[in-house]
């Protein structure tokens, strides 16, 4: 075959096609072109990576807000301890509290005052009634004037020991002994 | 030229902290090798400084594990390898008959060996040629024209013993010997 026989012109064209083949010198300035790019890609890259961390923060705060703004009211309301207002020095302590039991602890002596001030702050009624308004100010003014709750037989409790009511007589009860002759008229 | 060069490089150097100074000098040591590889694969400029860039950016990603490679130059080999095969394209079509019978023509006006050989349809028979090799056979016959990587370098890249890719050369060369001198013999140079 001829595979076989020695060709020295393909074996040296082989020789010469192999050298080609390796291709040419890189072009000057690979070296920078190389870094450039590197430093480029690598900063594009952090700043996407930066891009995410903000997108992941911006959505963790909307979630907490949304949370916040759709809770229940109660978790909404500030605690009474921190509407309250701070103790002061001056501020006397009320008569509630034992003031011995305060010098006994001195250790807790915001926490005594503050429980002070919540009892002093808690109204007597729940809820609280609003004062009234000038309309209402203004009926009740007229009922004042208008209304006579003398005239009212019976809405004077002074009058009632001289009431007179007069006696009640009830007949007395006539029952007839039944008779026991008269036939069955029913059946 | 050299002083935009030197601000480029001294500009990366700042931006990569530490490691800048290192990839610099891995760079300037190992970026003809990378290129050199990537282009015996693709077979083109810019895809080989794509694939070369590619490289060193995976190199410089990989910077906290600088301290296991053991060897920097394989390291690289190997990654640029896989990266330019991973871009390889199918080869254009090479009208195989039309370029042997330009190269028979040559041959037969008297033109020496080297001249054919640097011929483009000479180039484009070769390219053929040697993408028609069986995987095992092109992959070391490919590296070695790189004339940078030495027989245990391609061993490491290939994962094959280095007595395997010599004989892989061998058999590679034989086989393209043998195509090409089919494909020149008289019968095609009508």
């Amino acid at each position: 075959m001829h595979d076989d026989e020695p060709n020295p012109f393909v074996d040296e064209l082989l020789e010469a096609s192999l050298k080609q083949y390796r291709g040419e010198e890189p072009r000057s300035g690979l070296e920078m072109r190389i870094l450039a790019g590197v430093r480029t890609q690598e900063r594009a890259a952090r700043l996407r990576w930066l891009g995410w961390a903000v997108a992941v923060c911006a959505g963790i705060v909307a979630v907490i807000a949304l949370t916040l703004h759709f809770a229940p009211p109660q978790l909404r309301q500030p605690t009474p301890s921190a509407s309250l207002p701070q103790p002061t020095a001056t501020q006397p302590a009320s008569p509630m509290v034992s003031r011995q039991r305060l010098l006994l602890s001195p250790r807790r002596p915001a926490r005594e005052v503050r429980r002070v001030a919540t009892r002093r702050s808690r109204p007597e009624q729940f809820p609280t009634p609003l004062p009234l308004t000038e309309q209402e100010k203004l009926l009740l003014a007229y009922f004042n004037k208008t209304a006579k709750p003398d005239s009212i037989p019976g809405t004077d409790e002074n009058s009632v020991g001289s009431l007179e009511i007069p006696r009640i007589i009830v007949a007395a009860l006539q029952i007839e002994p039944l008779d026991d002759s008269q036939p069955e008229k029913g059946k | 030229m050299i002083d935009a060069g030197q601000v480029i490089l001294s500009e990366s150097v700042s931006t990569t902290d530490a490691s800048g100074g290192e990839l610099e000098a891995t760079v300037r040591e190992q970026a003809r090798l990378v290129y050199k590889i990537a282009y015996s694969v693709l077979r083109n400029h810019h895809d080989a400084e794509d694939v070369a860039q590619e490289t060193f950016l995976r190199f410089l990603r990989h910077r906290k594990r600088w301290a296991e490679i053991r060897d920097r130059r394989a390291w690289l080999a190997t990654v640029a390898w896989r990266v330019a095969l991973d871009r390889k394209r199918m080869p254009a079509e090479v009208a195989l008959e039309e370029a042997a019978e330009v190269v028979s023509k040559l041959r037969a006006d008297g033109a020496p060996a080297d001249e054919i050989a640097a011929s483009r349809q000479m180039m484009s028979l070769l390219e053929r040629l040697v993408s028609s090799l069986p995987r095992d056979f092109r992959e070391a016959l490919i590296l070695s024209t790189t004339e940078e990587l030495t027989s245990a370098e391609i061993s490491q890249v290939l994962g094959i013993p280095e007595g395997s890719v010599r004989t892989r050369l061998l058999r590679a060369r034989e086989i393209l010997r043998a195509k090409l001198a089919a494909l020149l013999e008289p019968k095609h140079a009508r």
